[in-house]
């Protein structure tokens, strides 16, 4: 139990160092700036480590028998404790590997910001396997500790640059976002160094390449089966199985229901908002007919519309808003937006034609509202630039008798959300005055420009922001109130794959010739709220992760029992001529067993309850959530994820107790009877 | 195959305390030979034993098999040599007693990664080879002790070892059970030349065996060689 103690003391100065480095540069990292500093932190941390894993060695005594046969600090095998070149290996490869990758996607790529992450994570996966798989070989062992040394120089060789680090997370610079940045960084190095290590030691352990698991896994199966069910190892087996299926189950089933927000919310949005705009610096976007014959033949563009957006201010008789109003045409707009089908009451078209719009319903009403008088529909009492066509137009739709009440004059329409319809109490036929804060410049200043508008039709898109917020008229009108002389704010377009729009925003402004057209996607237009879930789905899967880690902590622990309970059959294996290694194998397969037994079991009850709540449903009140019922989508790819995490989890916590039981001296458990 | 030990040196520690059981031994066991080892209880004959059998490290000298020096090797090898060439019984048999005989007979071949149709045909001759035809799909807990050390026996052979190290085969079994033991691991000997290593408590059984060795306080002896009965087939 000495070389147990022995190297617990190194692996916790090393863990120690870990913890010390990351707290050093994460919350002083704003003021971390002077390179000496950084050189000596970088330089005489790990020698301080190396030296302080020494003395606690000493302490904890090396053990007299492995000293009687040359064993030592720096020494390979089982008789050493921390081999420095296979730390010197690990930090080559992998750093090498990271840098190198980061380079390329930077430099030859030209992939910058966050996507950087992609390459910087395969590189630390990748070649923490790889390195892993090599300092095991090197080191006769599983290679742990060397694993820790290694994130941690890494980790402070990273930090010490800390620009193109903060290069790849985009909330913002703040040392705990940094902090959050290195820790992820780290522990997925760590994951697979330790990963690559302890396969690598598997399979090649005996100084000869053996992927074999034959017999070692029969052994293990009948191990686990037990001598009929006289083993407290039996129960806590099945208590394991189940830790570790309720753990994947839970995961499954919030996973899929935190989709399934996710997937209603960007329906929303992508339904209510295009995907790609092309935008001109000015105010003279005026050719934007050519802007999107041109584009539209960029590969993955499936439609075009121009728009114009502007902020106003909104009033009806009993209330006030603010707004975004959205100018838009028609004959286009279904080809970017879901606008009409989100039309619950009047036409899209009727914003073109508005004496079609019929006159509000007036219902007796016994509120105080009612002294409120409403207004004839039409009369235009606002303020308001008249025009001559509007006029005519007026004219016309009187003399075909639309409006009952015969007026003279027909306003535009306009479509409201469905929100704001309850908010203003405005209704189908109702009148609302729009204010533009851009007004005509008076003798006092700027003067707001108001006109009136018939509530020509009212969407509901699901989304309060846009409900409450939108409104749309018609392009002609939009250019005419805000003064634009036939200009727009920009293009928007609906492609393909929404994945690819980088890419044809990059074709687009080719085509453009760049300046002065710019683009802009969806990611930046909601890039907070993207962002947001995708944290939020991250912490929630290394939360919920934790059940699992439990589960595997008591995977770990009930092996600890097993080994000790089967010390004498280790023995006797090993007397038959059974390797480290082999031994090794037969309590991992216990392992692996739970894990793959508690994940597929855990796996099915996720998606049967999954099923059950997407069949029978578990309601919602929409005034919340604004969704009747409990959203349910399933990401076959993440519950692959999930059940990998599961079986990984249990696997990790097999190797200390395997390596337990592997390093068992066959004479310590024949010696007793 | 031809075992020399030469200095053999093996401490045992308490809280970093030395407690020294063998002290520079040095012998030469011939191939072929059959050795009986006697000696007080607790002098470390199991010890000795285990050594020989690379189940226990040195502390300090040589284990020769053949010219090779086994503890210069790394463990894999050592663990692939014994599986190999060396057969084990116990006293306490030590069969796994999640397996049936006939399972625990063909462990060490499933150990060697050998085909599993030529091993369990093996398994069944040996085990008939030591009367057990009729109990191979019986664990060892439905076995009598006697029935256990001959599946214990027939398991150290299964791999066909050039050496056998016995301790105390019979300790446990009665006078007639344990001389039957003793007549197999004799014909063995005879038959196939495998060198057989014998610690035993009874001075009657020691006797009946060509080479006596003794291990005291003071080393190892031999006493009295008896003219071999036979002489040792070379391997």
């Amino acid at each position: 139990m000495q070389d147990t103690a022995y190297s617990m003391a190194a692996l916790g100065v090393a863990s120690a160092f870990v913890i010390v480095s990351f707290s050093v540069l994460s919350t002083r990292n704003a003021r971390f700036r002077g390179l000496p500093i950084g050189l000596a932190v970088a330089l005489g941390a790990p020698v301080l480590a190396v030296l302080a894993s020494f003395v606690v060695s000493a302490v904890a005594r090396v053990p007299a028998e492995t000293r009687a046969r040359g064993g030592g600090f720096f020494r390979r095998g089982a008789d050493g404790v921390v081999h420095p070149g296979a730390i010197l290996l690990g930090v080559v490869v992998v750093g090498g590997l990271a840098t190198g990758l980061t380079l390329v996607a930077r430099n030859v790529l030209g992939v910058s910001g966050e996507p950087l992450q992609a390459p910087i994570v395969r590189a630390l996966i990748v070649g923490g396997l790889a390195s892993g798989v090599g300092m095991s070989l090197w080191s006769r062992r599983i290679a742990f500790l060397e694993a820790l040394f290694v994130t941690s120089i890494l980790e402070v060789l990273v930090a010490l640059p800390m620009v193109p680090a903060r290069d790849f997370f985009t909330y913002g610079t703040a040392p705990a976002y940094f902090a959050v940045i290195l820790l992820a960084g780290g522990g997925i190095l760590l994951l697979s160094l330790v990963l690559g290590g302890s396969i690598g030691f598997l399979l090649t352990g005996d100084g000869e390449v053996s992927a074999g698991f034959g017999y070692e896994s029969w052994i293990g199966r009948r191990f686990l089966m037990g001598k009929r069910g006289d083993s407290v190892v039996g129960t806590i087996t099945v208590i394991s199985v189940l830790a570790v299926a309720v753990g994947t189950c839970a995961m499954v089933v919030v996973m899929s229901v935190m989709n399934g927000f996710s997937t209603d919310l960007r329906q929303k949005i992508f339904g209510a908002n295009a995907h790609l705009l092309v935008l001109k610096y000015g105010t003279d976007f005026a050719e934007y007919g050519d802007v999107a014959a041109k584009t539209r033949s960029v590969p993955g563009v499936i439609g075009a519309s121009p728009f114009i957006l502007n902020e106003v201010m909104v009033s009806s008789d009993s209330n006030l808003t603010g707004a975004l109003l959205k100018g838009i045409e028609t004959s286009t707009i279904d080809s970017v937006t879901v606008l009409r089908e989100n039309i619950t009451k009047g036409e899209l078209t009727w914003i073109d034609t508005p004496e079609k719009i019929p006159a509000p319903v007036k219902l007796p009403d016994p509120a105080g509202d009612a002294a409120a008088p409403a207004p004839a529909a039409g009369k235009g009492e606002a303020p308001r630039t008249s025009e001559p066509d509007q006029l005519d137009a007026a004219l016309a739709a009187a003399t075909k008798g639309v409006l009952p009440d015969a007026a003279t004059t027909v306003l535009p329409g306009v479509i409201i959300g469905a929100e704001m319809s309850k908010n203003l109490r405005a209704f189908l036929g109702d009148t609302i005055n729009i204010v533009s804060p851009v007004g005509e410049l008076g003798p006092s200043g700027p003067i707001p420009k108001a006109r009136a508008f018939r509530v020509a039709a009212i969407f509901f898109s699901g989304m309060y922001e846009y409900d409450s917020k939108f409104i749309y008229i018609s392009l002609a009108q939009a250019q005419d109130f805000f003064g634009l002389n036939g200009a727009v704010t920009g293009v928007e377009y609906k492609v393909e794959d929404i994945e690819d729009t980088q890419r044809i925003a990059t074709q687009m402004m080719k085509v453009l010739g760049g300046y002065p057209y710019r683009t802009k996607d969806w990611m930046e237009m909601n890039r907070n709220l993207f962002s947001a879930l995708k944290l939020e789905k991250i912490a929630m899967f290394v939360i919920l992760n934790v059940i699992t880690i439990v589960a595997s902590f008591l995977i770990a622990a009930t092996l600890i029992v097993f080994v000790i309970e089967k010390s004498k059959e280790i023995a006797i294996l090993k007397t038959l001529g059974a390797t480290d290694t082999s031994i090794m194998k037969t309590f991992v397969t216990y392992g692996l067993v739970v894990g793959a037994v508690g994940t597929a079991v855990g796996i099915a009850c996720g998606l049967i309850v999954c099923w059950l709540i997407d069949t029978f449903g578990i309601g919602l009140d929409p005034d919340v959530y604004y969704i009747t019922h409990l959203p349910v989508h399933i990401d076959g790819v993440e519950v692959v994820l999930v059940g990998i995490a599961a079986v990984l989890l249990s696997y990790l916590a097999t190797i200390y107790p395997a390596l337990l039981a592997a390093r068992l001296k066959p004479v310590d458990g024949l010696r007793y009877e | 195959m031809r075992i020399e030990i030469r200095g053999l040196h093996k401490s045992y520690w308490m809280n970093d305390a030395e407690i020294p059981v063998l002290r520079a031994l040095d012998v030469v066991i011939e191939p072929g030979q059959y050795v009986s080892l006697t000696g007080p209880s607790g002098v470390g004959k199991s010890t000795f034993l285990h050594v020989l059998g690379t189940l226990d490290t040195p502390t300090q000298g040589q284990v020769i098999f053949d010219d090779v020096d086994l503890w210069q090797q790394p463990p894999a090898a050592i663990a692939r040599f014994r599986n190999k060439f060396i057969g084990f019984v116990f006293q306490f048999h030590h069969l796994l007693p999640e397996f049936t005989a006939l399972e625990n007979v063909i462990m060490p071949a499933r150990v060697q990664r050998a085909p599993l149709g030529p091993a369990v045909r093996r398994a069944k001759e040996l085990l008939a080879e030591v009367g057990l035809a009729h109990r191979i799909e019986h664990r060892p807990g439905e076995l009598s002790g006697g029935e256990q050390q001959r599946v214990a026996l027939a398991r150290a052979l299964m791999n066909e070892p050039r050496v056998l190290l016995a301790d105390e085969p019979t300790g446990n079994l009665d006078e007639t059970t344990g001389a039957g033991i003793h007549e197999i691991v004799e014909r063995l000997n005879r038959e196939r030349g495998i060198t057989a290593i014998v610690v035993t408590h009874n001075p009657r059984l020691a006797e009946r065996m060509p080479r006596r060795l003794h291990l005291d306080r003071t080393g190892l002896h031999d006493v009295g060689a008896r003219r071999p009965e036979h002489p040792p087939v070379p391997t």
